[in-house]
């Protein structure tokens, strides 16, 4: 049934990605609703599953992308790998660390794809625009991520608050 | 635990790998299956965004809103006009040929029928699914339409019609097809059953035949041909002009397709350099299009084949 959710969920952003995204850019950030899904997976399941996951959302968005395929899926595992441990971590104890682990993979992601991509098709390495426009759309994509749980958070308990007084 | 991880993360390293090494020709059909498989979410997505937008633009509103909102008019109202002015341009440009090759070859002594061009061009609407971002990767743009509506590997995108038709409202019909004097936008070089990938002009594998206008002193004329190469951003090249063809700053560049009686546009020259004793001049073109990160509707060209009412009974 978890999986059956997540494969919901990594349909929907993959359709987000393609129609919503570039009409909620803004400025020059543009939400990644690809890495979103990926944060909801590791919240989701075990830490070999949910890299798993990770791996998959990768492969869709290099099916997103023109060129060849397997990049962002080799970087989506490699990144998720070394920071799943950290990000458990941090979660159980800070939300300013657990947000900037996060602020750090979501930048990490489009930074490696984008370099490896320059290297294997020997392309120039956009290297002016890249830093910020990753950081723009890593702080834009978390800043998303924790106004939804907020507020699925508020909807969850306001009901329970309003009972609390009989 | 951890050397669970590790062996899942490696799998899939080598699945990545594996994927990464597949020939193009397996890798775009499986990015194909995947962007169709896709196509109901998509279309549904369209539909609520569609009805969201009306809904948002339908409420009332106020007056500065109301001039706010003026201004994407006038901006289409002046790509319009441009474009009309390069519709006139060309059919200057076609007459000026007539002309001169009835000079050349005197009046024929029969009298000329045209006949229905055998390849009629269609335009199809379709949406471009902003996935790839523009600034840090221009390699391709996703559109909605595939293989199911005709759409082949190498038909043109062309920038969709602006939403105000001055044609209508100002009684200036050219006469010219609807398609004449658009801007390019790139090509199809990956089709799936309902999507595609179009090669943007700026992509550093775009090459095309195109051809020059120029303005004379009596009027605008064809000029010489060449091949219009992307260089991965804006300007691109046009390569093997001849030296001894004329080429100056500010002449249009057009498509040269053979089979359309009307080319679509690309762009102006903007440097034109001949280095002493070098076969072709060194020309940098400036693509008409702009703002790609903000494009949201193309017209991909269809080429129909039109069968004669006898072989089609």
């Amino acid at each position: 049934m978890l999986h059956l959710a997540a494969f919901l969920i990594a349909y929907v952003a993959f359709v987000a990605q393609s129609t919503l995204a570039p009409m909620l850019v803004v400025g020059e950030a543009r939400p990644e609703f690809l890495i979103l899904a990926a944060c909801t997976m590791m919240w989701m399941f075990d830490d070999a599953t949910s890299i798993a996951w990770v791996g998959l959302l990768g492969f869709l968005d290099d099916c997103l992308l023109s060129g060849s395929l397997g990049i962002g899926m080799g970087t989506a595992v490699f990144i998720a790998f070394f920071c799943i441990s950290p990000l458990r971590n941090a979660a159980r104890h800070s939300m300013t660390s657990t947000i900037t682990i996060a602020i750090t993979a979501t930048c990490a992601y489009p930074c490696l794809t984008t370099l490896i991509r320059a290297l294997a098709t020997q392309h120039a390495l956009p290297a002016s625009n890249l830093l910020t426009t990753a950081l723009l759309n890593a702080a834009y994509t978390v800043a998303m991520g924790v106004g939804s749980v907020a507020t699925i958070h508020l909807i969850l308990t306001l009901p329970k608050l309003r009972v609390a007084p009989h | 635990m951890r050397h669970i991880e590790f062996r899942i993360a490696a799998i899939l390293g080598m699945i990545a790998i594996a994927i990464h090494l597949l020939p193009p020709d397996y890798s775009n059909a499986a990015r194909n299956i995947v962007r169709d498989a896709a196509a109901p979410g998509l279309a549904t997505a369209r539909w609520g965004i569609a009805r969201t937008k009306a809904a948002w633009e339908s409420r009332p509103t106020d007056v500065i809103t109301r001039n706010a909102a003026a201004s994407p008019n006038v901006s289409n109202q002046v790509e319009q006009w441009k474009q009309r002015a390069r519709r006139l341009r060309l059919q200057n440009a076609k007459l000026q040929g007539r002309l001169d090759e009835q000079a050349r070859e005197g009046i024929s002594p029969y009298p000329v029928t045209s006949s229905n061009p055998l390849v009629q061009p269609r335009l199809l609407d379709a949406r471009v699914l902003g996935v790839e971002n523009t600034r840090l990767w221009q390699a391709g743009q996703m559109i909605d339409v595939g293989s199911k509506r005709g759409v082949g590997k190498k038909a043109l995108v062309v920038q969709a019609e602006p939403l105000i038709d001055l044609g209508r409202n100002s009684k200036m019909d050219d006469g010219l097809p609807v398609y004449a004097g658009r801007t390019v936008i790139g090509r199809i070089v990956e089709t799936g059953r309902w999507t595609s990938t179009v090669q943007l002009v700026t992509s550093s594998k775009y090459r095309g035949l195109a051809r020059l206008v120029r303005k004379g002193k009596q009027g605008y004329t064809f000029g010489a041909k060449g091949i219009l190469e992307g260089q991965g951003e804006k300007p691109c090249r046009l390569k093997f002009v001849a030296s001894n063809r004329a080429v100056s700053v500010g002449d249009e560049l057009y498509t040269a397709d053979h089979e359309l009686a009307h080319p679509f546009y690309y762009g102006r020259v903007i440097a034109a350099r001949l280095p002493p004793g070098a076969p072709h001049w060194e020309i940098l073109i400036e693509p008409a299009l702009r703002q790609l990160d903000k494009l949201q509707h193309v017209q991909v060209l269809r080429k129909d084949i039109r069968v004669a009412p006898s072989l089609a009974n």
